[in-house]
């Protein structure tokens, strides 16, 4: 009985070694030719979120182009810079151009209340969405944003995250990205090409 | 001469070190409009220094229980905020407090910032003193 018990403990032992390696060794090698358009092509795909009333809202719902934006609500510049930039030039091109989205990568601190009350301080449409960290974490990896919470001297902390923007099509393909310190009329361009 | 020299290079030295002082002046402070319930703002000014050089130190502003000069760092797309200990203001430059750049960080908001409304802040600096001003609160999306 203890024999039969050790070999078949054993087997557990080998079956899970077997797991880890599988799970572990490093993914097959991609052709180099397709190797450099293969992040671009990969850049976001559906998700579903919680927005600011606290229910679900699934990227179908945009129906629009859409440019999405990840940040926190206790970023006090470069967020809300942002946003201002985005609703500034989407007042050129027309209201109903494209939908502004802000994904919070802070979820702890942000709620659907928190992320409502930021997004609403713009005086056009901003969808604010945040969820749980593993919902966060997915997009994240969708769209390949970086973030990390830093600590503050003083206590708190803020966190470094990716500040570009990417626009997507009305189809939720991936167009191209803005950068805060690209001018507006290049940035007007992009726009216009994600929402022909 | 070389005896001459050396007893002269204190005083040489001391000129080199105090040069003309500061003559600082803080224009168009402003804020942007928070949220009810967000703890940090930003506030962006532009400094005019006419005079010799001074460094800005420190912040305060009675609406924040603290008031830190910040720096993002953009890395390949990442942006980090960071504090500063201080910020150069060379001599007969003109440096600016800026969106997306260094800009004085309040932290622990007392009350939303309103649009509209002037808040009182005080720029430290190493030699031309503390400037006592106020900065006027923008909507979020006026600039």
């Amino acid at each position: 009985m203890a024999r039969v018990r050790l070999i078949l403990w054993l087997l557990v032992g080998i079956a899970l070694v077997g797991m880890v390696w599988l799970a572990t060794r490093p993914p097959p090698v991609a052709p180099t030719q397709s190797s450099s358009e293969t992040p671009l092509a990969s850049i976001g795909g559906p998700f579903t979120l919680t927005g600011s009333d606290g229910k679900p809202f699934a990227s179908a719902r945009l129906g629009k182009p859409f440019a999405i934006f990840f940040g926190f609500t206790h970023c006090p510049d470069v967020c809300p810079t942002t946003l201002a930039r985005l609703t500034r030039l989407r007042r050129l091109l027309g209201k109903d151009s494209f939908a502004i989205v802000f994904v919070s990568v802070d979820p702890e601190r942000d709620g659907p209340v928190e992320v409502g009350a930021y997004t609403k301080l713009f005086d056009s449409p901003v969808i604010g969405l945040t969820g749980t960290p593993a919902q966060i974490e997915q997009v994240k990896r969708q769209f390949a944003v970086y973030s990390a919470k830093a600590p503050m001297p003083g206590g708190g902390y803020t966190v470094d995250h990716t500040a570009t923007v990417f626009l997507m099509d009305r189809g939720g393909q991936f167009v191209a990205t803005l950068a805060p310190e690209e001018a507006d009329p290049v940035a007007l361009d992009k726009l216009k090409r994600a929402a022909s | 001469m070389i005896n001459a020299l050396l007893r002269l290079t204190p005083l040489l030295l001391v000129a080199a070190c105090s040069p003309q002082p500061p003559a600082i002046e803080v224009r168009d402070a402003w804020a942007r409009a928070t949220a009810p319930g967000q703890a940090s703002g930003a506030v962006y000014a532009t400094i005019v220094n006419k005079g010799g050089a001074d460094r800005l130190t420190g912040a305060a502003s009675e609406r924040a229980r603290t008031a830190m000069i910040h720096s993002n760092q953009a890395e390949d797309g990442v942006v980090k905020m960071r504090m500063l200990g201080e910020l150069a203001i060379p001599a007969g430059t003109t440096v600016a407090l800026a969106p997306g750049a260094t800009h004085i960080m309040l932290g622990g908001l007392t009350t939303p910032l309103v649009a509209g409304e002037r808040i009182a802040l005080t720029l430290r600096f190493a030699r031309a003193g503390s400037i006592n001003g106020s900065a006027i609160v923008t909507a979020p999306g006026a600039r």
